[in-house]
């Protein structure tokens, strides 16, 4: 048996060492290491879909009881799709953004890469911890290195509020070796056996996981890194942060949902916390100058639903958190890729500069437009199908407290709109400084097709997720 | 044949216009399509058809059509109006380099329109829902270059959206309770017991919204920045009916929940002020889009009462005059360049245009024998044994009589201008022959009053309605002659003129609500950048302990010593002691 | 037959008198290649005898090869091989290299001892010789009289716990006994080493004299010098004192742990950070120490290793700064532009101390903060992980400084010896990163002995 996913961890790894050789064609390498990776996942989800989860195991730290051991399941098959094509997407547009020492900047990326695929593939915690703080790590270096004015604090605050939830993450990953019956770090027993976990040790894992994954998402309190992180970041960086990144917490945040039936008895408090960051962002956003900024709060918004829909505990709520994390990545990694070719096309991305888009780029007004129908949920886009499921997911559980995200869905769309009409409709025209490239091109059409394909055959994808609660 | 065959023509219409460069050939598609999609109207049988879609742990999403009498109903104005609208774009539209966008998003809006008049389950009913959101938002903003037509597409569109969300809410809600998205087994369903209050509230917010009732009623005059066959179809025949349509295939629902008089109340209160505003209002297509918000309201307080097929006869007669009404504005702002009716003159030069016209308004004053006269006869009959309700409507139609022959006298005024006749005289056809088709229409759809049982609703009419409706008329009639075409009476209301303009009032009430969510945005934002300050006192905080903790290192070696000491000391009374 | 052990006793000795006739025939480069080559030697003698499991007390029962000893001797040898490599390009090198061999005999004199005696003597035989190095030169004399001062200091605490400790037990030995009584004894003894090894409040000397010697000798203060503080002080409190020192050690860890980390947040000397961060460190294998487990025991070892390691490797490229006298961060900025190898060891190795997964420093860190979790400590892994956060603000502030692109950058050369010790720094720190099972084995191997 060809060791796919085990493939799919060195394929990056194999990229840098080839790019380090070949310096110029750095970006081109990136490109061609995300495609494979798409092409091994497709037959690697194609070997899942027939026959079942894949698990591949080698001894690691038997000192220890860590195992090198990755999976593909149902819930790893999404998050590793996600990371897939946003990678893809990324590398793409890179070669339009990155122009100045693209070595390094794709070099990071593709380690990014590895890191991210490590993370969602891992069947054991401890693994998992590597890879998290590794992709921390080297999105940290993108960040600082290739970000934009005010990088400095802005990931001086990141890797602080990250280092911060990665180590209580590690608390509780020990915490849970310790109490497990079974002392394992794998992932599958923590989920068969979690409930064995005496209940005040279970009440502090949650505590410390919940807190850990609430900074990632983020979610209010805790999310005071992102909008600066996210603004500052290049553009392949803050794509990757809002799509992937972000995702490391939902991830988690799900494994703690099957696992600890605590985690269940204070679901609700749980659910109210994530709408009321859900809203929270949504108000956020509407007084914010920077376009960007806007976003990260759009993203803070969406993911706060997506961590609501987990917290119902049941299939529909689960599946939507599942689709939606993947239609999330989708979404607003287009979002911001468009709002950084606005940048690097008309020079600024504070709303009040900018005007009458439209009459400049067609293509780059028509596919805001799409980006905002899909965020808002728009039928045929996948952002409707994670809208329904989050409802009925949600209603099923909560009933009527599916009002409270409603409201931030109508809030996201009230602003949405008019900034839309500010920035490429209405105004005096902004003055042209670049245009755009086939790279940026097919990065953009590249997402939009996905997030209709998976908004007109979400079988596709939920039928790979199974029945998960 | 199985209902969502009528949505074929126009979908392979969208997808060939999409690869055409022609816009009259597109046009031509475009209509041929439409006539098609009519064409098929008669075969399609009733019954439903459900197609799946996806399934999730328990939840069964399918589209589903489900065909009724009512359904045919929608579907008659859908297909039938369809080609008259097309043809009457072809001739307006000027420049024709516009005309791609135009119809792919006319057909867009087509297809969808289609798709809920047949729709048998919620979630077809709330795809076809959106998708008219969308379209009518990109429609209202057409030419986008023009700032008031872009604000009020943004207007509109956030208006109608929050009618969106409530309703994809009411859907989950009635899931939960019912577990099922199929019209007819909610309403077997809510006969029962558990009535899910919540989910029908939200489920009238969606139809307030989008029918343009209070306090959601200002979007649909702002609408009007849009095309004028757009404001024929989609914001007097069409879309704007959906709310209104869901009123009646849902009716069981809030009359289990005893929620109807929501309807009698708010369509009331609304018609009275669109009312009000109509007879002020001096924009020859806003005018039109006040009398389509009181008719809508009418139509919802017939419901409200409980007289569906008068609504529906309403619904049905309305659409034609309704659009007739808006083609001829077209025809008169191509003619005067001005959207101001004291700005507008010479109708009379074009006899076709003229008599249509007039049809068209005779008809929505509800004079005998147009279709009109018929509608207002079953809204009156509707409330006959409330006279408060009744003398409310009563005077709602002398407004409307008075307000709609305002417009007719105003805008017909004679004029040497040579430019404007030239205009009048050389309209295209494709402009004027649908106008004569729908006063055509116009009259002949008042047999179908007769004719109603087919769709379930025996309407009658006795001699005393018909003497009080033609009264009526006639009376609004009278004011507006006086007032308008002879300036005998100046009308004189001062106070209550200016209150009558309460639209001003409803904006300003969405201006100061933005404004309020606006600043609540910009509150959050405030404490969002505390929050975030939150953080850098923390790491000062820390910073302040750090050199707290290097001052003790003082550089000098006999300090460190003393201090070796000192800590031994202390260990040495912590271990003896602990 | 000569045992092995008897081999290496030659090897050392050998290595010790080459050096002084190398420094008299005053040929650098050959007392280098013979320095090299001696702890080569003994490097792999060290290997032989743990691979080959032959261990055994020697010398009247005063010094002992065990797991735990040939593995420290191990780490220690190469260590200070890689400190011979950072030392070479100093003018004063030959005469380092002289006193660093009485070191290093001291050094494995203190980790192989099984008495107080010896432990002593091999205490006072580490420090002197380093005091002495210091001397060399006019401008590392502050530096070396504030450290010959806390060196008798320590000297004189420890001889006098050495007596009290006679006098109540009858002997000097390093096993468990019955110590319940000895709390004076035990004070003595772990203030004295305290002081060597980093124990707040018995610290305070180590910013100043780190700072003022110059890196390479830092290098071995802080790599060497300080580990085997560490192992006279698992000697003594986890051998001889098990039972009193629980809370005691959880106290000095806390205390240590805060003190080094908070101190460095606003420090702009490298050198200094460094400093402080040891200190930091320091605190981290306390709490090793303190579970009084194996496990935790073991965590501590690996935790030796790794930061020896990742220190050592550090002063390569602060040592090669250093010349070029750049001693702040500011002077750090744009490093990367100007030798990428060096930025990149520099920050990898930060890393490691940071705790970032795939350098040895992370897996230092998981073993002893596990261990704290699996005692029931759970408090006390929270409060690492606090400062682990702290840490990384210092951290990152050099490797932003680091990275930051500097317009006219100029190449910096770096000579191969400086070179080769930041490689092999860097190689061990990734390689037991990404693979630490050996090592870790062995670690717990040798903390079975211990306890």
């Amino acid at each position: 048996m060809i060791p796919i996913l085990f493939a799919m961890l060195l394929l990056p790894l194999a990229g840098v060492l080839v790019a380090l050789i070949a310096r110029r064609w750095a970006s081109g390498i990136a490109v061609v290491v995300s495609l494979l990776e798409l092409i091994i996942f497709l037959l690697a989800a194609w070997q899942f879909a027939n026959g079942g989860k894949i698990v591949e195991s080698y001894t690691f730290i038997p000192a220890i009881n860590v195992n090198f051991e990755l999976i593909l399941n149902n819930i790893t098959f999404v998050f590793t799709l996600l990371s897939v094509v946003v990678f893809l997407a990324v590398s793409i547009a890179s070669r339009f953004f990155v122009s100045e020492e693209r070595t390094g900047y794709n070099l990071l990326l593709m380690l990014a890469e590895a890191g991210v695929l490590g993370l969602f593939l891992s069947g054991n915690l401890f693994i998992l911890y590597l890879f998290w703080d590794f992709s921390i790590v080297a999105l940290f270096f993108m960040l600082f290195h290739f970000g934009g004015y005010d990088r400095r604090y802005a990931s001086l605050k990141f890797i602080i509020y990250s280092i911060f939830s990665s180590s209580l993450l590690l608390i509780g990953i020990m915490l849970i070796y310790f109490y497990l019956p079974s002392h394992s770090f794998e992932i599958a027993q923590l989920m068969s056996t979690g409930y064995m976990i005496p209940k005040n040790a279970q009440l502090l894992i949650l505590v410390l996981l919940l807190f850990a994954f609430m900074i990632k998402m983020p979610v209010f309190p805790f999310h005071s890194w992102a909008p600066d992180a996210y603004s500052e970041a290049p553009p392949g960086g803050a794509m990757l942060l809002a799509g992937v990144l972000s995702k490391f917490g939902i991830y988690g945040l799900i494994i703690l949902f099957v696992s600890l039936p605590l985690a269940k008895e204070y679901a609700l408090y749980i659910a109210i916390l994530f709408v009321l960051s859900s809203v929270y962002g949504a108000a956020t956003a509407l007084g914010q100058k920077n376009l960007k900024r806007m976003l990260s709060y759009l993203s803070i918004s969406e993911i706060g639903m997506i961590g609501f829909a987990i917290a119902t505990m049941n299939t529909l709520g689960m599946s939507g958190a599942l689709f939606g994390s993947l239609s999330h990545a989708l979404i607003i990694s287009l979002l911001f890729l468009l709002a950084f070719v606005i940048e690097k096309l008309f020079g600024t991305s504070i709303i009040s500069r900018l005007g009458a888009l439209i009459k400049r780029d067609k293509l780059v007004s028509y596919l805001f437009l799409f980006g905002i129908f899909a965020a808002i949920g728009l039928p045929l886009t996948s952002g409707f199908v994670t809208d329904l499921l989050i409802f009925l997911g949600g209603a099923k559980s909560f009933g009527i407290l599916i009002l409270v995200p409603a409201t931030a869905i109508i809030i996201n769309a009230s602003y949405l709109f008019w900034i839309y009409k500010k920035i490429f409709l209405a105004g005096s025209e902004a003055e042209m400084f670049d245009l755009l490239d086939k790279n940026a091109k097919a990065s953009m059409i590249l997402l939009v097709l996905l997030i209709i394909f998976i908004g007109v055959f979400p079988p596709i994808i939920l039928n790979s997720i199974g029945a998960i609660i | 044949m199985i209902a969502f065959i009528v949505l074929l023509p126009f979908l392979v219409a969208l997808l060939v216009v999409s690869l055409l460069k022609n816009g009259k050939l597109i046009a031509y598609v475009s209509i041929a399509a439409s006539l098609i999609g009519l064409a098929m109207l008669p075969f399609v049988s009733l019954g439903s058809y459900s197609i799946n879609w996806f399934n999730v742990g328990g939840a069964e999403i399918s589209l589903m059509s489900s065909i009724s009498e009512i359904n045919i109903l929608l579907l008659i104005l859908v297909l039938g109006l369809a080609p008259f609208i097309y043809t009457y774009s072809l001739g307006y539209f000027k420049e024709k380099s516009s005309l791609k966008r135009y119809y792919v998003e006319m057909l867009a809006f087509t297809l969808a329109m289609a798709m809920f008049a047949i729709s048998g389950n919620f979630i077809t009913f709330f795809v076809a829902w959106e998708f008219l959101s969308v379209t009518s938002y990109l429609l209202i903003g057409f030419w986008y270059t023009k700032g008031s037509a872009s604000e009020a597409a943004r207007k509109v569109i956030t208006i109608v959206f929050i009618g969106d969300i409530a309703l994809i809410a009411s859907i989950a809600l009635f899931w939960n309770a019912y577990n099922t998205f199929t019209f007819s087994n909610i309403i077997s369903e809510t006969g029962k017991g558990a009535e899910p209050i919540v989910a029908t509230i939200l489920l009238i917010i969606a139809i307030l919204t989008k029918s343009a009732q209070f306090p959601f009623h200002e979007w649909l005059p702002d609408a009007m920045e849009g095309p004028v066959p757009v404001s024929a179809y989609l914001h007097s025949a069409t879309m704007v009916k959906a709310g209104v349509f869901a009123a009646v295939i849902l009716f069981p629902i809030f009359l289990h929940t005893k929620t109807l008089w929501y309807f009698v109340v708010i369509g009331l209160l609304t018609a009275i002020l669109a009312v009000t505003n109509a007879m002020r209002e001096k924009h020859v297509k806003r005018i039109l889009a006040y009398s389509t918000v009181e008719e809508l309201a009418l139509m919802l307080s017939a419901i409200g009462a409980g007289a569906i097929g008068a609504a529906l006869y309403f619904f049905f007669a309305q659409a034609f005059y309704k659009s007739l009404l808006f083609f001829s504005s077209g025809v008169m702002i191509d003619a005067n360049e001005s959207e101001n009716i004291e700005k507008i003159y010479g109708l009379k030069k074009n006899r076709f245009v003229y008599i249509s016209t007039l049809f068209g308004v005779l008809a929505l004053a509800g004079f005998i024998p147009f279709d009109g006269f018929f509608a207002n006869i079953g809204i009156g009959s509707s409330f006959a044994n409330n006279l408060a309700a009744y003398a409310i409507i009563s005077l709602i139609s002398i407004g409307t009589s008075f307000f709609i022959f305002r417009w007719l006298f105003v805008t017909s005024k004679d004029t040497k201008n040579r430019n404007v006749n030239i205009v009048y005289l050389s309209e295209p056809k494709s402009m004027i022959v649908p106008m004569l088709f729908l006063a055509a229409i116009v009259i002949l759809a008042s047999a179908v009053f007769f004719y109603f049982a087919y769709f379930g609703y025996m309407l009658t009419l006795s001699i005393e309605e018909s003497i009080i409706e033609t009264a009526l008329v006639v009376v609004g009639f009278l004011f507006g002659y006086l007032v308008y075409s002879k300036q005998k009476i100046k009308a004189r209301l001062g106070i209550i003129e200016k209150l009558a303009y309460n639209s001003i009032f409803i904006n300003l009430f969405y201006y100061v609500f933005a404004r309020f969510v606006y600043l609540i945005g910009e509150g959050v934002n405030i404490f969002d950048l505390y929050l975030n300050d939150l953080f850098d006192w923390f790491g000062h905080l820390i910073n302040r302990l750090g050199d707290l903790a290097r001052g003790i290192v003082n550089g000098d070696v006999s300090f460190y010593a003393l201090i070796v000491i000192i800590g031994m000391i202390l260990t040495w009374i912590l271990v003896v002691f602990a | 037959m000569i045992t092995l052990f008897e081999t290496l006793a030659m090897a050392v000795s050998m290595y010790m008198l080459l050096n002084i006739i190398a420094r008299l025939v005053n040929n650098k480069k050959l007392h280098f290649a013979l320095t090299v080559f001696m702890l080569a030697s003994i490097f792999s003698l060290l290997l032989m005898i743990l691979y080959s499991d032959s261990f055994g007390t020697h010398f009247d029962s005063m010094l002992s090869i065990n797991q735990f000893s040939s593995l420290i001797s191990l780490m220690i040898t190469f260590g200070m091989l890689l400190v011979q490599f950072i030392a070479y390009s100093e003018p004063v090198y030959q005469d380092f290299s002289l006193l660093s061999s009485f070191s290093f005999f001291g050094m494995l004199l203190v980790i192989m001892s099984t008495s107080i005696l010896t432990l002593f003597i091999g205490l006072e035989l580490l420090t002197i010789p380093t005091v002495i190095s210091l001397l060399l030169s006019r401008k590392w004399l502050e530096a070396g009289i504030k450290y010959f001062v806390v060196v008798a200091l320590s000297a004189g605490l420890f001889a006098f716990g050495a007596a009290t400790f006679f006098l109540l037990n009858g002997n000097l030995q390093i096993t468990a006994q019955n110590t319940a009584g000895d709390i004076i004894a035990l004070l003595f003894f772990v203030v004295a080493i305290g002081i060597e090894s980093g124990i707040f409040p018995f610290n305070l000397w180590i910013p100043d004299v780190y700072q003022g010697s110059p890196g390479f000798i830092t290098s071995m203060l802080g790599g060497l010098n300080k580990k085997v503080g560490i192992v006279a002080l698992i000697y003594i409190m986890l051998v001889i004192f098990p039972y009193i020192s629980q809370d005691l050690l959880i106290f000095f860890a806390v205390l240590t742990m805060f003190y080094g980390n908070l101190a460095a947040l606003m420090q702009k000397n490298v050198k200094r950070i460094l400093a402080y961060s040891s200190i930091s460190q320091v605190g981290y294998i306390l709490i090793g120490l303190s579970t009084l487990g194996r496990y935790g025991l073991s965590a501590s070892i690996f935790q030796i290793f790794a930061h020896m390691f990742a220190f050592i490797g550090i002063f390569a490229v602060i040592a090669l700064l250093e010349t070029k006298g750049r001693i702040e961060t500011k002077d750090y900025i744009g490093l990367n532009s100007e030798n990428k190898f060096m930025a990149l060891t520099l920050s990898v190795l930060l890393l490691s101390m940071a705790g970032i997964p795939f350098t040895a420093g992370f897996v230092g860190k998981f073993l002893l903060f596990s261990s704290a979790v699996y005692s029931n400590l759970v408090w006390l892994a929270i409060l690492g992980i606090i400062n682990t956060v702290i840490s990384v603000y210092y951290y990152a502030k050099i490797i932003i400084a680091v990275y930051t692109n500097k317009k006219d950058a100029r190449h910096v050369r770096a000579d191969f010896s400086i070179s080769f010790a930041a490689l092999a720094s860097l190689a061990i720190i990734i390689f037991f990163g990404v693979y630490p099972a050996p090592m870790i084995s062995l670690a717990q191997a040798a903390a079975a002995i211990l306890i």
